[in-house]
């Protein structure tokens, strides 16, 4: 055991808690922790824990998204903690699955533009142009927010364990 | 003295120097040591591995593999959740049962081992409550280094001196252990004064943990399942080992092989799991100390003191018990005990009777741990991850409470030392 174990074990022990279904541990500093979304798949996340106590998590399920570094094991358990339960609040709306096909679709966007840059000598002009739409595109999504009711999280995890 | 004791002596003193100032890691400081005793000819290859003691070494491993394998059951946040909530959340309660938890796992768990378990849940409770973790945490760190004292196998300095005076786990629970309960009450008593009649939570965080789920800390329930049946049986197999015929490093290695093949765990990180540079260290420090008793540094040694002491066991007992704890306060106790055995070995050699100073050498050096921030690996880690955690436990606020409290732990012995032995 080793003084990264006091760490996991907190951060395994309160993700239990609050409802995550399953914790696997990869070579005592990966933990990938599921939580159960009722008919909408699973909600997964990768948090890793280096031997000089940084903490590092990303989301990979539904969707893969980096959080970054986090300063806490308590850090690292709050920001899951409400992740989770906006999840499950979202998974409740008819268009959860178009939120998470849209969001596939936004990251298979990025993967192409990578793809262009890298593999094409693109120029400034049709770069621009590309920009532009993205800026578009964003402005389109705060106003939807703007004009969408807000949705309130619920206080707590619901699992069936 | 003769070269080859001068060398022998030399090494000896600047890998015990290498360790205790930590300049350089204590395995890499032991291993070297002992390389220079076989390259110096003071020991040959044979010779020094003859004197690396593999009970000693097969217990560590033994336990180590066992708790890996165990601990994804989530039997530990298990129980820890379930004490909370049979206490209510009521924090003097919860703290002095937690100490009896952490005790009694420290009585067959290495003690780092054991706040490494304990710790976290006593964080996340803490916090739940919204109290502050340091007094918790410092009762634990007494009390594990307290409950390793009452067995065999509770300590490695026990698990050395029984493997070398082949003392069972039962001598070990009648003549520490009667020491160590009386030592874990008056210690209970002072922390009570110390802090518990200070502690206050609120109605609400006492419901929060009312409100807490034990099963859900369970990970594997078929596993949780086999460690408490196999968790009885190596108790059980401790307790009849001698009466088995079976040394103690047997049954830990044995109750480590079933473990490996049911558990149904990753073989290899389990393996990992093991603190190999503590084998190591370990078996470096077995040779360095080698070293002296090839050479007759130790029987010189062991005459001088019997000399000094005119064979009266009182006077004898009293001088190791309280030269163990102090030095133990302040430097490792393992390497001192790695010293000492072969020394009382050879006091017994020369016509004394040293039963009881194993028992001098056990408690001094275990209850010893208790006394500064650095006197035990258990005291360096929790106070570290405190530390780390935001709840900083200085040498200093260690001090005012651990070393009169070792003081109280070690006049407590030496009346039961000789009031039993003498």
């Amino acid at each position: 055991m080793s003084l990264s174990t006091f760490s996991s074990d907190f951060i395994d022990t309160a993700l239990l808690q609050l409802g995550a279904s399953k914790i696997k541990v990869v070579s005592g500093k990966q933990h990938v922790v599921d939580f159960d979304l009722e008919g909408a798949g699973k909600l997964t996340y990768v948090f890793t824990i280096t031997n000089e106590h940084r903490y590092y998590l990303q989301r990979v399920r539904p969707y893969p998204m980096v959080q970054g570094r986090f300063a806490g094991v308590e850090e690292i358990v709050s920001f899951i903690a409400r992740d989770a339960r906006a999840f499950q609040a979202a998974r409740q709306s008819k268009n959860y699955q178009s939120f998470v096909d849209s969001t596939r679709d936004a990251l298979a966007l990025a993967g192409d533009l990578e793809q262009l840059f890298l593999a094409h000598n693109v120029s400034p002009k049709d770069l621009s142009a590309l920009r532009e739409e993205f800026s578009r595109l964003r402005a389109l999504i705060h106003s939807m927010g703007d004009a969408s009711p807000a949705v309130k999280a619920p206080a707590a995890f619901e699992s069936d364990r | 003295m003769n070269p080859s004791q001068i060398i022998a002596v030399v090494i000896f003193a600047v890998t015990m120097a290498a360790i205790m100032t930590e300049k350089i890691h204590r395995t890499a400081a032991a291993i070297a040591g002992a390389i220079l005793l076989i390259l110096t000819g003071v020991l040959s290859v044979e010779s020094g591995f003859s004197y690396v003691d593999g009970n000693t070494l097969g217990v560590l491993i033994g336990m180590m593999l066992f708790v890996t394998v165990v601990k994804n059951s989530g039997i530990f946040e298990y129980i820890a959740i379930r004490a909370a909530k049979a206490v209510k959340g009521r924090p003097w309660a919860l703290m002095a049962l937690f100490m009896v938890i952490t005790a009694l796992l420290s009585a067959f768990l290495d003690n780092v081992t054991t706040v490494l378990l304990i710790g976290p849940m006593t964080l996340a409770i803490t916090n739940m409550l919204k109290l502050n973790p340091v007094p918790f945490f410092m009762t634990q760190i007494l009390a594990a280094n307290i409950g390793g004292t009452a067995t065999l196998i509770g300590d490695p300095p026990n698990i050395m001196i029984g493997s070398a005076a082949g003392l069972s786990f039962n001598d070990f629970i009648l003549s520490t252990g009667p020491a160590v309960l009386l030592v874990m009450l008056a210690t209970v008593a002072c922390f009570y004064f110390i802090y518990g009649r200070k502690l206050q939570v609120t109605q609400e965080a006492r419901e929060i943990i009312l409100g807490l789920d034990e099963t859900k800390a369970i990970k594997d329930r078929p596993l949780l399942i086999k460690s408490v049946v196999m968790i009885v049986l190596v108790v059980l197999g401790f307790v009849f080992h001698a009466q088995l015929h079976l040394a103690s490093c047997t049954i830990a290695l044995t109750a480590a092989a079933i473990m490996l093949l049911i558990g149904r765990q990753d073989l290899e990180e389990t393996v990992a799991g093991v603190e190999w540079t503590t084998i190591l260290f370990f078996t470096g420090l077995f040779v360095v100390v080698g070293g002296l008793q090839e050479t007759g540094v130790i029987q010189l040694l062991a005459d001088w003191l019997m000399s000094a002491t005119h064979g009266s066991l009182a006077l004898t007992l009293v001088i190791i018990l309280w030269f163990s704890a102090l030095i133990s306060a302040f430097l490792d106790n393992i390497p001192f005990v790695a010293t000492l055995i072969p020394l009382i070995l050879a006091m017994g050699n020369s016509g004394m009777d040293i039963a009881p100073l194993w028992w001098a050498v056990s408690l001094g050096a275990c209850l010893g741990g208790n006394g500064t921030l650095i006197g035990a690996s258990a005291n360096v880690v929790l106070s570290g991850i405190s530390t780390r955690h935001g709840y900083p436990i200085t040498f200093a606020s260690y001090l005012k409470v651990g070393f009169p409290l070792m003081l109280v732990s070690i006049l407590i012995s030496t009346a039961y030392l000789l009031l039993r032995y003498t």
